[in-house]
């Protein structure tokens, strides 16, 4: 073993090497391209889209390269069977390159990750704080390009045409990266990465230790290999969705309300051509070219949400991840100005440590804390908010922060905070920074909008009260979800009252929302009912059909069930999902499930007939059937590429196709015959030769 | 070199049948290499000898038929059997980037048996020393090497495919001295396969001949020579068609001779060919590499006329 | 002695065959005296680098015709008489044989009957003094 570790840490050292020098640049490069004008994604530093580009893509490329590297050139004609020939079993020997496989890897990844770390987390290189959990993604992508390295060695391992099993176990990676890329959580994403690693570990190990045939491989590896290929075609047909979707018209109508700027609801419907119809609430057209026209967005309210429940949360988490563990937005928020010019200072929200940072943009070191009690210099020991994750405005002067029962304003133009008076009874729900635009396009205004257990108080930025408007509706248990609009010049406000955050998505869909103008003293003028507009699912296009088609029971119905028991032990998305499925979207589940059981079961007989047409054993032919029934087509294309299929040729006697590893042709009983005699044959027996 | 009666062959091949897809690689090869022989394995490219090589040791799997060495099945070898075999494989393949002594070192730290005084002598004979770099060897100093490393464990069974490819004729000879020196204790066995006749007929007990998979002859390199014989019949004028009989490999006809190579030669054949009335029959003593190139060449008649072919 | 000599690989004449001949021209030209021991088969086999066996069967086949004798755990000797073990009839068809060789190569060369006498004389007489000078030593 020592030996093998030896020749192997020698023989690729070079190529780690370079790979780590490549992967170094790229990340380092990766780390100082800032794309200002990115508003998908702004992440900062380690997990700046670029940077997650030369992750992503290069751990993958320098795992597959070294998989790759270790196998192939030792694979020239007898090179291999050189290698094989030792006084050691074939497990020693993978298991050897196996050691230093991983080895090499880990050091031309994690080193220049490491590097990068150092540079982000050392203050002055960046104009961004360091979190520690910023590291995560590239970790991840770390443990992908080590699937990517045991996808290369079972692809280089495994004898089969090159159009099949082996082209997909590197499909199988690609599988993983879609996953870990679009995962919401680090433990899961790492999770699977270890889970496919270990799977394209085993199948490679199995097709080291065979000559080719899949029945004699440990069983282990016969079911890492199925998954292997399995998952491939999962990653093909992921693939084939994606390109073919992207060519795809999207054919949706969708209805919302709206609301003009004078004030009036409606209802806007727009075609997937981008025309829209208008319509009032009693469904009558309204042709008004304001509305239907190119710039129709200057002619309508916007509402922004002040709060998303009040009173009792019913236990609702607020969505944390909205932002996914590969998004820095999720642990700094960069305080968004709408300055014309930069200031001296970026300013940047930290959710899980609850308060501001603020870095120079000339030096990137940090000069100051932003906390409850105000501006502080760098140094200070800050004073976390009592605010919930996620819900400060970052966008705007100036940003509102929920400190338990106050709600403190800062003016980071002018490094000033001060806090919003509250009222007796103290909760407040939500605070919002709301802007608006004057019916005469004279400029534009902003209004701070604070909600408590009876009322909104509106602000203007500097704190000063301008109204308080009571709630008139009494159910705000039901109904917390408050939303704020201005009338131009502040003439008057709109108020919605929509379904608190907390109430199911099924149930929501049936509750009308209340909409009231109210004057600048808050009594109401007009009162509209928004009853739920009508749901219209997307239509099924062909591409959906097919691939729903396609799903495997197995993991369909698992899921289902997956999501049930989710349920019933108190986790809401699931329980959510698993009441979706069963009451709303009853019909489509129903549907769905006929569906996959007939396809599964015809691919199954398929699968059977050819097994036995084969001459696979009873035994065999029903457990491949099974295997198909459990994983539908996908299940047949794998039991297609990965079974042992036996090669025929006629049976001299009986002419039929007769399997030719198999003594006796099942037809007809026939052995082979021996081959013709030429005449020419040259056979002595063996004599005994004396030595003098 | 003696034979004890029944002592069990070192390498056993019984109905041995090979498929590359539909493809007929070997076909019904049932072959035992006593302990102690030399056994010489020919045929002509492509026709099946590496591919029973790599079945018998393990590398690949036979479609139908067995193979055993020292009675254990190829399928299932258990690691400490290969320390018994030496296997040198076409190529001469070796890590460029390792020395001549690394290789030694990683070589030997494999097999408990290595002997160094071995591995050394032959690495003097064929003029290596312990700092040259293997990806700077030539084609013989890589064959030597290569035979070191395999020499060096004292293999019971000495497995040599193509053993001579590319060498030049001293690393040749140096080859078939160690092969002889390896035979110096009578339990070990050589299974080569080679082009170069004169080598075989120098070192081989016995010979395997493999053509289109088929196995054609397992003697005696004696017997084989014995067993095909050329003729040359000469003829007052045109030498009539020769005869079709099973064991005619080819003929060749001039204005005046008909010249036939025939393996087997039976009563009955003579006959025939003295059916032919030809003016004389001569026999002609054949070299083992005439003889091997008629008994796998193609068959049929060769004519050459002189007259009225000739260009002018 | 060194009974080493230039094997000719590619020839029609088996190697074991060419060994004998080898050695029996030694013994008529008095290189190998008689009641000599020849070297053991494996040295033999080694210097000329060729399978021990086809070395044993040449001395076998030397052994049989009353060339060599073997002495049994010593060795193989060239015997001290040789004794005849051919028939009337085999030593006279050898004898032909042999004759045979000689008067085709003659005649293609254009020699008389007469002049070939005087060449067969004169040969016989070398060859018999340079036995008689190697049995002396």
């Amino acid at each position: 073993m020592k030996a093998m570790l030896w020749k192997e840490l020698r023989e690729n050292f070079k190529w780690a090497l370079l790979a780590m020098i490549g992967l170094g640049l790229a990340e380092i490069y990766g780390l100082n391209y800032y794309d200002p004008f990115n508003y998908n994604n702004r992440g900062l530093t380690l997990c700046n889209p670029t940077f997650l580009m030369a992750t992503s893509f290069g751990c993958a490329i320098v795992g597959l390269l070294l998989g790759f590297l270790q196998i192939l050139p030792e694979q020239r004609r007898d090179q291999w069977a050189a290698l094989l020939h030792r006084p050691v079993s074939r497990d020693t020997i993978f298991r050897g390159k196996v050691v230093a496989g991983l080895g090499l890897y880990l050091v031309a990844t994690v080193v220049p990750f490491l590097i990068c770390v150092w540079l982000a987390a050392t203050p002055g290189h960046f104009l961004a704080p360091f979190i520690p959990s910023m590291v995560l993604p590239g970790v991840a992508d770390i443990g992908t390009g080590m699937v990517y390295y045991f996808a290369a060695l079972l692809v280089a391992l495994h004898r089969s045409s090159w159009f099949g099993a082996r082209t997909l176990a590197l499909f199988a990676a690609v599988y993983l990266s879609f996953f870990v890329t679009s995962a919401s959580y680090f433990s899961p994403a790492l999770a699977a990465a270890v889970l496919m690693a270990l799977v394209l570990f085993t199948a490679a190990w199995g097709a080291m230790r065979s000559n080719g045939p899949f029945h004699v491989r440990p069983w282990l590896a016969k079911v890492a290999l199925l998954a292997a290929v399995f998952y491939g075609l999962c990653g093909l047909g992921q693939v084939a969705h994606m390109l073919l979707k992207s060519n795809q018209q999207e054919d949706y109508t969708g209805s919302q309300y709206r609301i003009t700027s004078d004030g009036q609801p409606v209802i806007s419907t727009v075609n997937n051509d981008l025309t829209s119809k208008v319509t009032d609430l009693a469904g009558n057209i309204i042709n008004d070219e304001r509305y239907t026209g190119p710039r129709s967005y200057e002619n309508f309210l916007f509402l922004n949400e002040v709060c998303y429940l009040i009173g009792d949360s019913h236990g609702y988490d607020p969505v944390s991840l909205y932002y996914q563990y590969r998004q820095s937005e999720r642990i700094v928020e960069e305080v968004q100005l709408n300055s014309l010019f930069p200031l001296p200072v970026s300013w940047f929200y930290l959710p899980e440590k609850k308060y501001f940072v603020g870095l120079s943009r000339l030096n990137k070191q940090p000069v100051g804390i932003a906390d409850t009690a105000g501006f502080k210099p760098a140094l200070a020991s800050p004073v976390p908010f009592a605010a919930p994750d996620g819900f400060v405005n970052t966008y705007g002067v100036p940003c509102l922060v929920r400190n338990g029962d106050t709600v403190l304003a800062f003016d980071f133009e002018h490094d000033q905070m001060f806090q919003l008076p509250s009222v007796d009874e103290g909760k407040v729900y939500g605070a919002q920074l709301i802007s608006y635009r004057n019916k005469d396009s004279s400029g534009e205004g902003q209004v701070i909008a604070l909600a408590f257990a009876h009322e909104l108080r509106v602000y203007d930025p500097k704190g000063n009260p301008l109204a308080t408007l009571s709630y008139h509706h009494d159910d705000t248990d039901h109904y917390g979800t408050i939303e704020l609009g201005v009338l131009g010049n502040q003439a008057g406000y709109l108020v919605e009252y929509e379904p608190s955050a907390w109430i199911g998505w099924g149930e929501r869909n049936k509750m009308t929302s209340y909409l009231e103008e109210v004057d600048a003293q808050g009594n109401v003028l007009h009162s509209y009912d928004l009853p739920p507009l009508p749901f219209e699912m997307t239509p099924r296009s062909w591409i959906d059909y097919i691939f729903d088609s396609t799903r495997s029971p197995a993991l369909w119905f698992g899921n289902l069930a997956y999501q049930k028991v989710g349920g019933q032990m108190g986790d809401k998305n699931l329980a959510d999902k698993d009441e979706a499925a069963f009451h709303e979207g009853w019909e489509n589940t129903k549907e769905i499930a006929t569906r996959l059981i007939l396809y599964s079961l015809f691919f199954a007989v398929i699968a059977l007939v050819w097994s036995r047409r084969m001459n696979f054993s009873w035994g065999r032919a029903w457990a491949w059937a099974g295997f198909v029934l459990a994983f539908n087509l996908a299940g047949l294309i794998t039991f297609r590429l990965v079974a042992d299929w036996p090669v025929r040729v006629r049976c001299p006697q009986c002419s039929q196709k007769r399997p030719v590893e198999e003594e006796r042709c099942p037809h007809c009983g026939a052995g082979w015959p021996a081959p013709a005699s030429r005449g020419t044959e040259i056979l002595d027996k063996k004599e005994e030769v004396a030595a003098v | 070199m003696s034979e004890q009666p029944g002592a069990s062959p070192v390498i056993e091949i019984d109905h041995l049948t090979k498929y590359y897809g539909t493809r007929k690689i070997v076909s019904d090869i049932s072959l035992k290499i006593p302990r102690g022989t030399i056994y010489g394995f020919l045929g002509r490219n492509g026709m099946g000898k590496t591919t029973t090589i790599r079945i018998f040791l393990g590398f690949e799997d036979p479609t139908r038929g067995t193979a055993r060495v020292f009675g254990l099945d190829s399928r299932s070898f258990p690691p400490e059997a290969r320390a018994r075999i030496g296997y040198l494989p076409e190529g001469h393949h070796v890590y460029g980037w390792m020395t001549v002594k690394e290789c030694g070192q990683f070589q030997a730290s494999y097999f408990p048996a290595w002997n160094q005084d071995i591995f050394e002598t032959v690495l003097t004979h064929f003029r290596l020393t312990s700092k040259m770099k293997a990806g700077h060897l030539s084609r013989g100093q890589r064959a030597g090497l290569c035979l070191a490393l395999t020499l060096a464990p004292e293999p019971e069974l000495l497995v040599l495919d193509d053993p001579a490819l590319g060498l030049d004729p001293v690393a040749r000879r140096s080859l078939l001295q160690s092969m002889l020196y390896v035979t110096r204790k009578a339990d070990r066995t050589i299974f080569f396969s080679s082009h170069l006749l004169s080598d075989v007929e120098r070192v081989a007990d016995r010979i395997a001949v493999l053509d289109d998979g088929v196995l054609q002859a397992d003697c005696t390199v004696e017997t084989f020579r014995r067993q095909i014989r050329h003729f040359v019949l000469k003829f007052d004028n045109t030498p009539p068609a020769a005869p079709n009989f099973p064991g005619l490999l080819e003929s060749f006809r001039t204005d005046r001779e008909l010249a036939l190579t025939v393996v087997n030669v039976t009563p009955e054949i003579e006959n025939r060919l003295e059916a032919l009335a030809p003016v004389s029959i001569e026999p002609v003593d054949l070299t083992l590499e005439d003889a091997f190139i008629s008994y796998v060449g193609e068959r049929g008649e060769k004519t050459f006329f002189m007259n009225g072919k000739e260009a002018k | 002695m060194s009974l080493v000599f230039s094997l000719s690989p590619a020839s029609d004449i088996p190697i074991y065959r060419q060994i004998i001949q080898h050695i029996r021209r030694a013994v008529v030209q008095g290189q190998l005296d008689l009641g000599e021991q020849l070297p053991a088969v494996r040295v033999l086999a080694e210097a000329l680098v060729v399978n021990p066996n086809t070395v044993a069967r040449a001395y076998q086949e030397l052994i049989r015709d009353g060339l060599l004798e073997s002495r049994s755990g010593i060795g193989v000797f060239v015997a001290e008489k040789m004794r005849q073990v051919f028939s009337e009839d085999e030593r006279g068809r050898r004898m032909a044989h042999a004759v045979e060789q000689l008067l085709y190569e003659a005649l293609l060369l254009d020699f008389s009957l007469p002049e070939v006498r005087t060449y067969l004389e004169n040969q016989w007489r070398t060859l018999q003094t340079q036995l008689t000078n190697r049995r002396k030593k």
